[in-house]
């Protein structure tokens, strides 16, 4: 009885010492510049795209109203950014185009690790054919163009932001099922997998509640660094017009429409490559640093 | 080394097998009737029905497969829907121009990002490492298109340094062509001794090669960064270092090397995506590569060329993966 309250003492103190060492590495985390600034970029760009309609100085311009009164605008205190060939002032459309870019990409990395880390445990667990074959199909759809998916996809429902985001989850899975099945088989030789195998617990059991939480540090980390170039595949599929339809606001779209005023006007194709650059940069500094804070 | 490389051709002709499935299976699959496309909008149903008979379309799919198999073997990739020009032939002309400004720009990101990021790794924590890390992410964020159409601007429209767009002078043109001996322009001008071909070509390239080799640059100079860092802290280091062994020496004698592994497996997947940039570049600076060649054709479906450019894109995937393997074997006893 007494050992028993000394243990649950001492684990208590551990805990505590352990709640309390996560806490100043969480704030070292933050102290360091880079990383802060990072996050208050994405968190501020994020809370515009979440609540575009009160954001955008122009709602309606930022979804597509045309304004043709003040075509081609320099930047002035009326349009911070100025406005397009169609009047619409360009900042509201920056804060419309960024749902498609955040949540866009959101969905990607999601959608792409929810297919991928499953299929890469069960390929690395079970080794043989399944692996086998599951690699193989994901070399096949990483070799194809993202490009000519999203044009085979097109073609079939018509162009959208969906069919871009179909056409980038099926490339693009096949590298977490890649990464995860590495993982899986070097952990499965690991004591640990080896008891529980000799416990008699089951295939699923162990590849859930054994493998999974040990490799979520890497899913988590792999999903944040490929949000950027999540988001730079939305915008190149909109720079060809396989993405975003117009009137709609996407910046590859916008970067694509002021192309050819690019010389006269460069605010119109600059300002939405800029804001996609300055986004994606503030994903890799984060993740970056997240990364070594979590190995370190 | 030998049965290792017999395995990878095998992947890569299964890997071309199921590609070629693939894409002339979704090219048949998809809407639009090729036999009108092949004649054009003002075509009568007579002429149409005549077309789909000349190519082979009143058969079943699989015979088409296996016929379009069978030319492919000797090299015929078909003809082009919108140009009528046989695909082969464009395909020839048209690669060596986009291999050539990727390799340049594959070049310039190892130039100038191994150094970088070995540099960066050896003065680790100074202001010449937190610089070096900032390129990389700037590099690797920039999206290609903004990028291109932000060197235009500069160097074109404000400096005036460099040419807007196209692979050579107008003047140029009218000159005789070059002996097409590798196929590669800067490389045949020199061959011909045609220095000022070269200069004003490579003038015309500057802003393409710069724009592909952005992101290579950041990934080598980011990952040697890291790998060379990881590598400094294994046990066989400290024991040199235990041992006497000078930093500088130890360094570059025993890290480096072992550090180039993951570096060298970058090279193959920098390759396929500035492939697929080249899309972007060269029609941003008018460049009559595959790039250009491939924007047009999917936007006026031309099957045969993009089946051509599909495959020859994961081909060239395949192929600099196996050629990097082999390096990494070569440079790493360790891999087997």
């Amino acid at each position: 009885m007494k050992d028993e309250l000394k243990y649950k003492h001492l684990a208590e103190q551990a805990a505590r010492e352990h709640r309390r060492e996560r806490k100043i590495r969480t704030i070292a985390f933050l102290k360091r510049k880079s990383a802060a600034a990072a996050l208050l970029v994405l968190v501020l760009i994020t809370l515009a795209a979440v609540f575009a309609p009160l954001v955008a100085p122009y709602p309606d311009q930022g979804k597509g109203a045309v304004n043709l009164g003040e075509r081609l605008q320099p930047l002035s205190g009326k349009h911070l950014l100025g406005t397009d060939t169609f009047g619409r002032d360009i900042l509201s459309r920056l804060v419309y185009g960024a749902r498609v870019s955040i949540f866009g990409g959101l969905f990607i990395v999601c959608a792409a690790a929810l297919i991928g880390v499953p299929l890469g445990l069960w390929a690395g667990y079970s080794e043989g054919a399944p692996g086998v074959v599951i690699s193989r199909i994901g070399e096949i759809l990483i070799s194809f163009p993202a490009v000519l998916i999203a044009i085979a996809i097109t073609t079939v429902i018509g162009a959208g932001l969906t069919s871009a985001v179909i056409a980038l989850i099926i490339p693009w899975w096949p590298w977490y099922a890649r990464i995860i099945q590495g993982e899986v088989l070097r952990l499965k030789r690991m004591l640990f997998v080896e008891a529980a195998q000799m416990l008699g617990y089951g295939k699923s059991y162990i590849l859930f509640r054994h493998l999974l939480p040990n490799i979520m540090r890497t899913v988590m980390v792999m999903m944040l660094l490929d949000f950027g170039p999540a988001i730079i595949s939305i915008g190149l599929l909109g720079f060809l017009g396989l993405g975003t339809q117009p009137p709609n606001a996407d910046w590859g779209l916008m970067v694509w429409e002021g192309a050819p005023n690019l010389m006269q006007q460069p605010w119109i194709a600059i300002s939405p490559g800029a804001a996609m650059f300055i986004l994606v940069m503030a994903f890799n500094i984060f993740g970056d640093n997240l990364q070594d804070y979590l190995d370190g | 080394m030998l049965p290792f490389l017999i395995r990878r051709l095998a992947g890569l002709v299964f890997l071309l097998l199921i590609l070629t499935m693939l894409v002339f299976g979704l090219s048949r699959a998809l809407p639009g009737d090729v036999a009108a496309m092949y004649v054009g909008l003002k075509a009568k149903p007579e002429q149409i029905q005549k077309a789909r008979l000349e190519l082979g379309l009143d058969k079943p799919v699989h015979v088409q497969y296996l016929r379009y198999m069978g030319r492919l073997l000797k090299g015929d990739l078909g003809i082009s829907l919108r140009t009528h020009r046989p695909v082969a032939r464009d395909l020839k002309e048209k690669l060596p121009l986009s291999l050539e400004i990727v390799l340049l720009a594959l070049l310039i990101s190892i130039a100038l990002g191994l150094p970088m990021g070995v540099v960066a790794a050896f003065k680790r924590d100074t202001w010449i490492d937190s610089a070096v890390n900032m390129i990389g992410s700037a590099a690797v964020s920039l999206p290609i298109f903004f990028l291109a159409l932000l060197l235009q601007l500069v160097f074109f429209n404000w400096l005036g340094w460099f040419p807007l767009q196209g692979r050579i002078s107008t003047m140029m043109e009218f000159r005789d062509p070059l002996p097409a001996v590798t196929r590669f322009g800067l490389i045949d001008a020199l061959l011909a001794g045609d220095l000022e071909y070269m200069a004003d070509m490579a003038w015309h390239m500057f802003l393409p090669v710069v724009s592909l080799a952005s992101i290579p640059l950041g990934l080598v100079a980011r990952l040697s960064r890291s790998s060379l860092l990881e590598v400094m802290q294994a046990d066989y280091i400290m024991a040199a270092r235990a041992s006497g062994v000078g930093e500088t020496v130890l360094f570059f004698r025993y890290g480096l090397r072992n550090a180039l592994s993951p570096v060298l497996s970058i090279m193959g997947l920098s390759m396929a995506l500035m492939l697929l940039n080249t899309f972007y570049v060269e029609q941003i600076f008018n460049y009559p590569g595959i790039g250009y060649w491939a924007l047009a054709s999917i936007f006026s479906l031309d099957y045969p060329v993009l089946v051509a450019i599909t495959l020859v894109l994961g081909a060239i995937y395949v192929l600099s993966n196996t050629i990097i393997d082999v390096l990494r074997r070569w440079v790493d006893p360790r891999i087997k």
